[in-house]
C-alpha cells in the first residue's frame, strides 16, 4: 500500500471509527427467511417420544413379568403354598392362606411335583390334550364338551363376581380334596361338575394354572380369563420368561442409491458430472438389546454404524473422427529424396478416461423399533421390523462437487466441504427370516432405510438425497433369565 | 455464545447461531455498506445481502483470520456487485470519470460528520476508490479489476480522491456553531447525521 500522509492517516482513522445502529431484530425479521436455517432441530421431542417409548416398553414388560410370575405361582407345589395371588377380576376374595386354611394346589402327576416349575409348564404344553382327554374321560365327556362346558362356567362365573366362599377345605395325604361350602349363591355347571368330580380336582387345577382358566379354591373358581387353547405360537426359548431379553448383533452389506440434483439454477457446473456417481458397497454394524413377548411381539433398542461408498467413474471411451490437411502418401527417390503428396487425411481420436473418485459417508445412529416375529415351521420364523433411527455423528471424506471450481474436489475428513454434520433421522423397515435353536436365533435381514434429509448443507448449489438397501447376518441371543 | 460456537451453528444452519451473527455484526455490516453506497436504502438491501451471503458462505472461511476480517471483506464484494449493478441499470460508462464537484458548504474540520459528507458527495467511483485504497488496503491491480476499470484509470481516480481529501481538510478548522441536523429514519434504521456548517 502506499504511504499515507497524516491527513489521510486521520481521514483513515476516522472513517473506520464511524458506525451505525441497526435495529438488529427488524434485520433479523428481513432476512431469515432467506437464510439456510433448518427447521427446529426435533431434539427434545425426540429424546421425549424415546422416553415415552421406553417408558411404556417397561410398564409392559413389567405388567408382563408381574402376570407371568402369578401364572407360575399357581403352579407351585404344595409345601410352597403360603400365599395366593389375588385374581383382577375377583377382588376381596383371598389376601393370604395358609396350609391349614386356605387354597391348596395339588398335582396328581407325580411327575410334575418332582420338577421344577419350568418343567411343568413344559411338560404341561405338551401333555395338554392328554389331560384335557383325562378329564373328558373322567367326567364322561367328549373333548370338545369339556371345552365349551369350561367356556361355558368361566363366563358364568365371570357374570356373577359376587360369589363369595368361605375356605374351609384341607387337604387330606391321598391327594383328594375336601370342601364345604359355607355361602353359596349361585350353582354353575362347573361348580357341579367340580361337585361330581371331587377327585379330579387337582388336574383340573393345573389346567387351570398353566391355561389361566381360573383358579380352585376350596369348593368354588376364581375365573381368569377365558380358555384359550391357541398353541401355534411356540416360544423360542421355553424355559425362559417372558418378555425375553435378548441381545442381536447385526454384520452386513448395504448400497446408497443417492440423487443429485442441481438446486441453484445460475450455477454455472456442468450437470453432465452427475450422471457418473454411483453406489458402491459399503458395511454396517448393529448391536441391539431388546425384549421380546411370549406372543412375539419385540421391542427393541440399539446403536447402527454404517459406512456409505459412492464412486465417481468415468471409463468412457471416446472416438473422434475428423478430416484435415496431411501426406496422403509419400515418394521416396533413388537419391533418398522424399517427395510427399498432401491432401485431406482422417485423422482418428481416441481418448480413453480413467477417472475413479471415492466418496464414504460414516455415521453412528441410536434407533429404536418394533418387530413382530411369526413362526412358519419348527424352528423357522419370519421377523418383520420398523425402527426410527437418529444419527449422533457423521463424517465424510472424498469428493465433491465445487461450485467455485466447476470441477470435482478432494476433501478429508475434518477439511472444508459442503456435506451436513448435523443430525438427521431416519426410518428403516426390514424382514427377516430365521432359525432358531436352543437360545439362539441366526437371522439373514433385508433392510430399506428411507433418509428424508439431504446430505448437503441446505446452501449448496446441488443437493443430494440417499436412501440405503442392506443384507445383514444377524445372530441373537436370549439367555435363560 | 462465543464466536466459534456462532461460526459452527451458522454451519449446521441453527437459527439460534445465525441470529446471534445478525445481532453481533449488522451494525459493522451496515457501517460498511454506508461507506461504499450513498442512499440509506441501497446500503439497507447491502446489508442484508452481505449478511446472507456470509451465513451462506460461512463454510468457505477458514478459521486462520478473523471472522470480522471475512465478513468485511465479504460486504465489500457484495457492495461493490450492488453498485455495478445498479450502473448497469443506469447504463453509466465508469471509465468516464468526472471530477467531483465537492461542496463549498463542507468545511475543513476532520470530525465524522465531515467524513461522512464528504464521502456522500463524492461520485461513486471516487468513493468506492478511496475506501479500497484507504481502508481495505487494495492495490491499484485490484481496485482496477472492481471498478471494471484500466489501473491506469485507477490511479487517476485515487490520486484525484486523494488530492481532494487533502483539499478539503487541510486548510485550517473553521467550525462554526452553525449545525443542521439531517435525520433519516426508516423500517428499522436510524442514522443521525451533523453536519457541521
Amino acid at each position: 500500500m502506499n504511504q499515507l500522509n497524516n491527513l489521510e492517516e486521520e481521514f483513515k482513522k476516522v472513517l473506520e471509527g464511524i458506525s451505525y445502529d441497526v435495529d438488529t431484530s427488524v434485520v433479523w425479521q428481513d432476512i431469515k427467511g432467506e437464510l439456510p436455517i433448518k427447521k427446529k432441530k426435533r431434539r427434545s421431542p425426540f429424546w421425549l417420544l424415546f422416553g415415552v417409548f421406553a417408558l411404556a416398553l417397561s410398564g409392559v414388560s413389567v405388567m408382563l413379568v408381574l402376570e407371568q410370575e402369578n401364572a407360575i405361582d399357581s403352579l407351585s407345589q404344595k409345601t410352597d403354598i403360603t400365599e395366593i395371588k389375588q385374581s383382577q377380576n375377583t377382588p376381596n376374595i383371598y389376601d393370604k392362606t395358609d396350609l391349614n386354611q386356605g387354597i391348596k394346589y395339588e398335582s396328581n402327576a407325580k411327575s410334575y411335583t418332582k420338577n421344577s416349575k419350568k418343567n411343568q409348564i413344559d411338560k404341561l404344553t405338551k401333555n395338554d390334550d392328554v389331560i384335557r382327554s383325562n378329564i373328558a374321560l373322567d367326567l364322561g365327556l367328549e373333548n370338545n364338551q369339556v371345552n365349551n362346558r369350561f367356556s361355558e362356567s368361566t363366563g358364568l362365573l365371570n357374570q356373577d363376581p359376587t360369589l363369595n366362599m368361605k375356605a374351609s377345605g384341607k387337604e387330606n395325604l391321598n391327594g383328594t380334596y375336601n370342601a364345604r361350602s359355607t355361602n353359596h349363591i349361585t350353582k354353575n355347571p362347573l361348580e357341579s361338575i367340580l361337585d361330581e368330580h371331587r377327585n379330579h380336582l387337582s388336574i383340573l387345577s393345573l389346567i387351570k394354572s398353566q391355561k389361566r382358566v381360573a383358579l380352585i379354591s376350596n369348593d368354588r373358581l376364581i375365573p381368569q380369563i377365558g380358555i384359550d387353547y391357541e398353541t401355534q405360537i411356540i416360544p423360542l426359548n421355553s424355559q425362559s420368561r417372558f418378555p425375553q431379553f435378548f441381545t442381536e448383533l447385526r454384520l452386513g452389506t448395504l448400497l446408497g442409491v443417492a440423487q443429485n440434483s442441481i438446486t441453484d439454477m445460475n450455477s454455472e457446473f456442468n450437470e453432465d458430472k452427475f450422471n457418473n456417481e454411483s453406489g458402491r458397497f459399503g458395511y454396517s454394524a448393529n448391536l441391539i438389546a431388546g425384549l421380546e413377548t411370549l406372543n412375539g411381539w419385540a421391542f427393541f433398542a440399539g446403536i447402527n454404524f454404517s459406512n456409505e461408498v459412492y464412486n465417481y467413474r468415468n471409463q468412457n471411451i471416446e472416438d473422434t473422427s475428423f478430416t484435415e490437411e496431411g501426406v496422403t502418401s509419400f515418394h521416396i527417390d533413388g537419391n533418398g529424396n522424399t517427395n510427399e503428396n498432401r491432401g485431406p487425411v482422417t485423422v482418428n481420436s481416441v481418448t480413453n478416461y480413467d477417472l475413479n473418485w471415492h466418496r464414504q459417508h460414516k455415521n453412528i445412529a441410536l434407533g429404536i423399533g418394533l418387530a413382530k416375529r411369526i413362526y412358519m415351521l419348527k424352528n423357522f420364523s419370519v421377523r418383520p421390523e420398523v425402527s426410527v433411527l437418529y444419527n449422533i455423528s457423521q463424517e465424510h471424506s472424498g469428493y465433491y462437487f465445487s461450485e467455485d471450481s466447476g470441477d470435482i474436489e478432494k476433501f478429508n475428513n475434518g477439511d472444508t466441504n459442503p456435506y451436513n454434520i448435523s443430525d438427521n433421522v431416519k426410518y428403516r423397515m426390514g424382514l427377516g427370516i430365521h432359525y432358531n435353536f436352543e437360545n439362539i436365533s441366526i437371522g439373514l435381514i433385508g433392510t430399506y432405510v428411507y433418509n428424508p434429509n439431504n446430505y448437503l448443507n441446505s446452501s449448496n448449489f446441488y443437493q443430494s438425497k440417499s436412501d440405503l438397501f442392506s443384507t445383514q447376518l444377524s445372530i441373537n441371543y436370549y439367555p435363560n433369565w | 455464545m462465543t464466536e466459534a460456537d456462532i461460526i459452527r451453528g451458522c454451519r449446521e444452519g441453527d437459527e439460534r447461531s445465525c441470529k446471534a451473527l445478525v445481532e453481533a455484526y449488522s451494525g459493522y455490516v451496515y457501517t460498511i455498506c454506508k461507506r461504499y453506497v450513498k442512499e440509506d436504502d441501497v446500503a439497507k438491501d447491502c446489508m442484508q445481502e452481505s449478511l446472507i451471503q456470509v451465513i451462506r458462505k460461512i463454510n468457505q472461511y477458514e478459521e486462520r483470520g478473523k471472522l470480522k476480517s471475512w465478513i468485511s471483506a465479504v460486504t465489500v464484494k457484495k457492495c461493490l456487485d450492488i453498485i455495478r449493478k445498479e450502473k448497469r441499470h443506469q447504463s453509466s460508462d465508469i471509465d468516464l470519470v468526472a471530477e467531483p464537484s465537492v461542496g463549498e458548504t463542507i468545511s475543513n474540520a476532520l470530525n465524522a460528520q465531515d467524513v461522512v459528507i464528504f464521502l456522500d458527495l463524492l461520485p461513486d467511483q471516487y468513493r468506492i476508490a478511496l475506501n479500497l485504497f484507504l481502508i481495505e488496503g487494495y492495490s491499484h491491480k485490484e481496485i482496477s479489476e472492481q471498478l471494471g476499470v484500466t489501473e491506469s484509470s485507477s490511479r487517476s481516480i485515487v490520486s484525484r480522491g486523494r488530492k481532494m481529501i487533502l483539499e478539503r481538510f487541510r486548510l485550517e478548522n473553521k467550525r462554526t456553531e452553525n449545525y443542521i441536523s439531517k435525520q433519516s429514519t426508516y423500517k428499522g434504521f436510524n442514522t443521525k447525521i451533523v453536519i457541521v456548517k
